[in-house]
């Protein structure tokens, strides 16, 4: 009984730190109408400054009294940094579709943790003491010990309670916030500014993730990654209150700070059922809670609120495309394995690849359907431990198969709460379901014995991948496979659902569609897709590849590759991979110094590249192969184009291959071609009136002979600075032949300039239709006075 | 008897009593109008109809049929189409594609409800999905348009292309919010010829529309809703008269 009162104590002051971090997550949720997945991060770096100033000197940090350093982070640095965050990031979010709005915050918090790393590498241990260290600083109730720190937690929570009570209902403030939530826009007519009002809100929840940041640290590892994702736990709580009300919040956090904590001390690790121990389930938790609190929600209201104009523009794939497409990479991943020679460096290749199958999986999901999973790499694990389990001594191609029918199954049963709700409480779900399946399934030594899974290799009889070039090429002929699988279904009447589904759902269902089957069908292919992936790894898998920041750092890539499209798939996917093993490779030796108390290796920019990745997403949400493509279109729409280009990539192969050139010159004259030469080609080819093709056309012949000459292997010492300099030849190249060609045409359609009309040109009807539209005024009214009239 | 008919339909949001006591009766094979002046509950009625909003209390009744259980799709399935006020047209696709979806939509519905026959067809036609599709756009106008990004069309451009979705799921009722804003007046006269034309085939129509001659030219019955409810019902004659809708409409003369 009496140990019984003590862990009470415990979990309500967790409950109350929980409280803390949610309400903060429920304020600037409702008034910008962002969900801050960086909440947690936002307090782990509170906690890692609160450190900073704290520390005593000798330990590294400033030595600054308890009481200011309290004052500094929580209503100082922390409400600066919020306010920062939502002028500099989030305020461009309005009118952004729910992926990208869900992908920036992911990408803010992968961009924090990567900072944190950076500022205070985990090579010393950072302990933050306790505001009451002495054992006799507690008081006793009976035979119950409360701690004063435990006290002063809790008064915090109530304190924050009451405060935020007062200011929602009371002050002028508060209310301009409530009403923002209402409505901004006429928040913004009756003469409030909602960007201000966001922007406070945005402060006042950094202030209170630093609050429970700070007052959590004592009882938890100062380490970036756990402390971000124990804030993740409030998530469940917030999702109580149906990310809305304040005092269920509350109420969640409590039952969530209980249940941890009784679970934590009645579950040890030698509590085992069938072999697998338990005591993970009290991670799990929050991911119960979560999925509890979801499925007794009602389905979530349709909304017919007119259609968004949206930002994000894709071309519907042919299957023609899609076929040349598959072909090209494969013979690509080809011509590349057979220039490496060491099968060791084809490795960067294969992980490209591995991730870019994985990004397939959600050019369905998120790029068609609109919806998003944050448990990408939690599937992998999956299909990864099903290949490992049935493989090792069984049929491999057999064991594909049960993997691919396990994800889905799986990933049907996860997504089927969520998907009755809002995009976010997928986001949510699956962020949990990953957490969960980490803690709970991940760490069985039965199934992940020593941390990794052991994938065997795909064993087809007559092709068994044991090289690199051969695990390549699968990759490259699965994913060729699958993509025009997926191309297939886009032109297909099942496709056309699914844009049709995130362009308007409520249309769907007033035509007879279930939404709900749909939204499951297009999860579990999904999913199946990135159990594909896992069950062909073919490598030992520690368990860092599929927890929860891998699968964030997967879905940002993709989604920054471009989703919507099966090039951003691949594109993202090479961009993991290219971050996570080439440049580091690469720049080994580079070192860049941007402070004096920070020495930044160009290795660790690998950690935070991800995430500033995601964030720029806010300004170009189709992501980047929308814009490569329309770049290269005019190549593949012109046959002269692409029989040269085609011609010139063989013979520089050609070339490298009979060792003619190094390979790093193959590479130096490849970046010349695709960079400076395709994009110029089309309009060399078919020349402009007025302007110097073939002059240009000769300075880029040159250029490229010139580049071919250098033996680029031996030139320059330093990897880094090697690459660096073939960018910066390709540059002048094509900055050459272009002031030589003289002035490119605009791509971007000419649209007659509204000022203008009625002076250039008559006013027609479709003119003042479209003003109309534009001003959302009942058109045909004006539309037939100004015909009746002129 | 009726064949689409609320009985005491209610909803409250919060405070707000938006839509009371309302009832209905939609009669099949004619054009019903629901008129009323802004904000009176007209479209909130429409959705609580299509299964969109759960009202407080009361009934649709479709065929005899109590449907106010039912999920949106459910009620598609058994026939109640509809058109949006604010437009919701499928932006990013077509306006081929947007019909073509429906149709697909319809197909993909499986064995549990057996949807009518195409209106805008002859009697006993036999149609493919692609021809069903053409003749559509054609009925519609649109054909011209039909490889137009629908986002990009102008509103009277795009409630049709509404309609055509609506149509190619073969409705029995349908539900129209304000078809003819956007058009103009050609526009409108072959507008309401063709709702004719469709009530004459069997089509059941419930519309909601400002442009008051249409109305008054089209429906056999008219439904006159203020601050959420009736106010007057009957044939056109009888509303112009009516002193209720005056009032409504013009304001008292007290």
């Amino acid at each position: 009984m009496q140990s019984f009162l003590n862990f009470t104590v415990v979990g309500i002051a967790l409950a109350a730190v929980y409280a803390i971090a949610a309400s903060g997550l429920v304020v600037t949720y409702t008034t910008s109408g962002i969900f801050n997945f960086a909440h947690g991060a936002v307090g782990m770096i509170a906690a890692f400054l609160y450190w900073q100033v704290s520390a005593p000197t000798v330990s590294g940090g400033w030595g600054w009294p308890v009481w200011l350093s309290l004052i500094f982070v929580i209503f100082v640095a922390a409400p600066i940094f919020g306010a920062l965050l939502e002028r500099v990031i989030i305020r461009g979010l309005e009118g952004a579709t729910e992926v990208v709005k869900i992908v920036v915050t992911v990408s803010l918090l992968l961009a924090l943790v990567g900072m944190s790393q950076w500022i205070w590498p985990g090579n010393i241990t950072r302990a933050i003491p306790r505001l009451f260290p002495e054992v006799d600083d507690r008081i006793t109730i009976g035979d119950v010990r409360v701690p004063y720190d435990r006290i002063v937690i809790l008064v915090a929570a109530i304190i924050v309670a009451l405060v935020l009570r007062v200011v929602l209902y009371k002050s002028r403030a508060g209310i301009a916030m409530r009403a923002v939530v209402d409505d901004r826009n006429l928040v913004r007519l009756n003469g409030a500014r909602p960007a201000r009002i966001s922007m406070l809100s945005w402060a006042m929840g950094a202030s209170l993730a630093a609050l429970a940041g700070v007052l959590n640290a004592p009882f938890s590892n100062v380490d970036a990654i756990t402390m971000t994702l124990v804030v993740i736990n409030c998530y469940a709580a917030a999702v109580v209150g149906k990310l809305k009300s304040l005092p269920l919040t509350f109420l969640g956090a409590l039952v969530l700070g209980l249940g941890e904590a009784y679970a934590g001390s009645y579950l040890d690790s030698t509590v085992k059922i069938g072999g697998y121990s338990v005591d993970g389930v009290k991670f799990a938790l929050p991911a119960i809670m979560l999925f509890a609190v979801m499925v007794a929600q009602p389905q979530a209201r349709l909304r017919a609120g007119g259609v968004q104009r949206v930002r994000e523009t894709w071309r519907v794939p042919t299957m023609r495309t899609a076929v040349i497409g598959a072909v090209v990479l494969v013979g690509s991943v080809w011509g590349i394995t057979e220039l490496i020679e060491l099968d060791a460096e084809r490795g960067p290749l294969v992980t490209g690849l591995f991730f870019a199958l994985v990004a397939l999986s959600l050019v369905p999901l998120t790029g068609y359907a609109g919806q998003i999973s944050l448990a990408p790499m939690t599937f992998v694990g999956i299909g990864a431990i099903v290949m490992a389990q049935i493989g090792k001594d069984g049929s491999t191609p057999g064991a594909v198969i049960v993997a691919l029918a396990v994800c889905a199954v799986v990933g049907a049963l996860v997504a089927l709460p969520a998907l009755r709700l809002s995009g976010i409480y997928l986001a949510l779900a699956t962020a949990a379901f990953s957490l969960m399946m980490s803690k709970v399934v991940f760490s069985q030594p039965k199934l992940v014995s020593g941390g990794t899974i052991a994938v065997p290799p795909l064993d087809l009889g007559v092709f068994v991948p044991r090289t690199n070039q051969q695990q390549a090429l699968l990759l490259a002929v699965s994913f060729a496979l699958l993509g025009m699988f997926v191309v297939w279904m886009r032109n297909g009447s099942w496709g056309r659902r699914l844009i049709a589904m995130k362009d308007s759902p409520v249309a769907c269902a007033t035509l007879g569609l279930d939404l709900t089957r749909t939204k499951i069908g297009v999860f579990a292919l999904s999913a199946s897709i990135a159990g594909l992936a896992g069950a062909l790894a073919n490598r030992s898998m520690p368990t860092t590849d599929y927890d929860l920041l891998a699968s964030m750092s997967l879905t940002t890539l993709a989604v920054v590759g471009g989703i919507g499209a099966i090039g951003g798939a691949l594109f993202g996917g090479f961009l993991l991979g290219t971050v996570q093993g080439l440049i580091p490779a690469l720049f080994r030796d580079n070192t860049i110094g941007i402070f004096r108390f920070v020495q930044v290796a160009v290795t660790d920019l690998v950690k935070v590249l991800p995430g500033f990745m995601g964030i720029s997403l806010g300004r170009n949400p189709s992501g980047a192969v929308g814009q490569i493509g329309d770049a290269y279109r005019a190549v593949g729409e012109s046959k002269e184009a692409t029989g040269l280009s085609v011609f010139g990539v063989v013979a520089l192969w050609v070339l490298a291959k009979s060792d003619t050139i190094g390979n790093w010159t193959f590479v130096a004259t490849m970046i010349v071609l695709l960079f400076a030469i395709l994009p110029l080609l089309p309009i060399l080819i078919s020349p402009l009136p007025g302007r110097r093709a073939l002059p240009a056309g000769v300075v880029l012949v040159v250029g490229l002979v010139a580049v071919g000459a250098i033996d680029w292997g031996t030139a320059i010492e330093s990897t880094g600075v090697r690459v660096m300099m073939m960018f910066l030849a390709t540059a002048v190249i094509s900055g050459a032949a272009t002031a030589v060609h003289g002035a490119l045409p605009s791509d971007a359609p000419v649209e007659p300039s509204p000022d203008l009309l009625g002076v250039d040109r008559p006013i027609t009807k479709s003119d003042v239709m479209e003003a109309d539209r534009m001003l959302g005024l009942h058109e045909s009214d004006l539309a037939r006075s100004i015909a009746g009239g002129s | 008897m009726a064949l689409l008919e609320t009985r005491g339909l209610t909803i409250r949001f919060g405070g707000n009593l938006a839509v009371s006591e309302v009832d209905l009766a939609v009669e099949a094979g004619a054009v019903t109008g629901l008129i009323g002046p802004n904000g009176a509950g007209k479209t909130t009625t429409f959705n609580m109809i299509c299964g969109v909003l759960a009202p407080t209390s009361g009934q649709v009744i479709l065929d005899g049929r109590d449907v106010s259980r039912l999920g949106t799709h459910k009620r598609a399935r058994l026939g109640i189409g509809r058109t949006f006020q604010r437009i919701e047209v499928f932006s990013s696709m077509t306006v081929r594609e947007n019909v073509q979806v429906g149709c697909e939509i319809r197909q993909g519905w499986g064995r549990t409800t057996a949807p009518g026959p195409q209106l805008l067809a002859p009697k006993g036609a036999e149609l493919t999905a692609a021809d069903e599709v053409d003749l559509i756009l054609d009925r519609l106008g649109l054909t011209e348009h039909a490889e137009v990004r629908a986002g990009q069309l102008s509103t009277g451009r795009a409630r049709l292309v509404e309609l055509g979705r609506a149509l190619a799921i073969r409705p029995r009722v349908l539900l129209l919010d304000e078809p003819a804003s956007g058009l103009d007046d050609t526009e409108t006269e072959e507008f309401g010829l063709l709702l004719r034309q469709l009530a004459d085939a069997g089509l059941s129509i419930l519309m909601v529309e400002h442009d008051v001659p249409l109305v008054m030219k089209v429906c056999a019955q008219i439904f006159v809703l203020d601050f959420g409810r009736i106010i007057a019902s009957g044939t056109a004659a009888d509303i112009q008269q009516n002193e209720a809708v005056l009032n409504a409409y013009l304001g008292s003369a007290k």
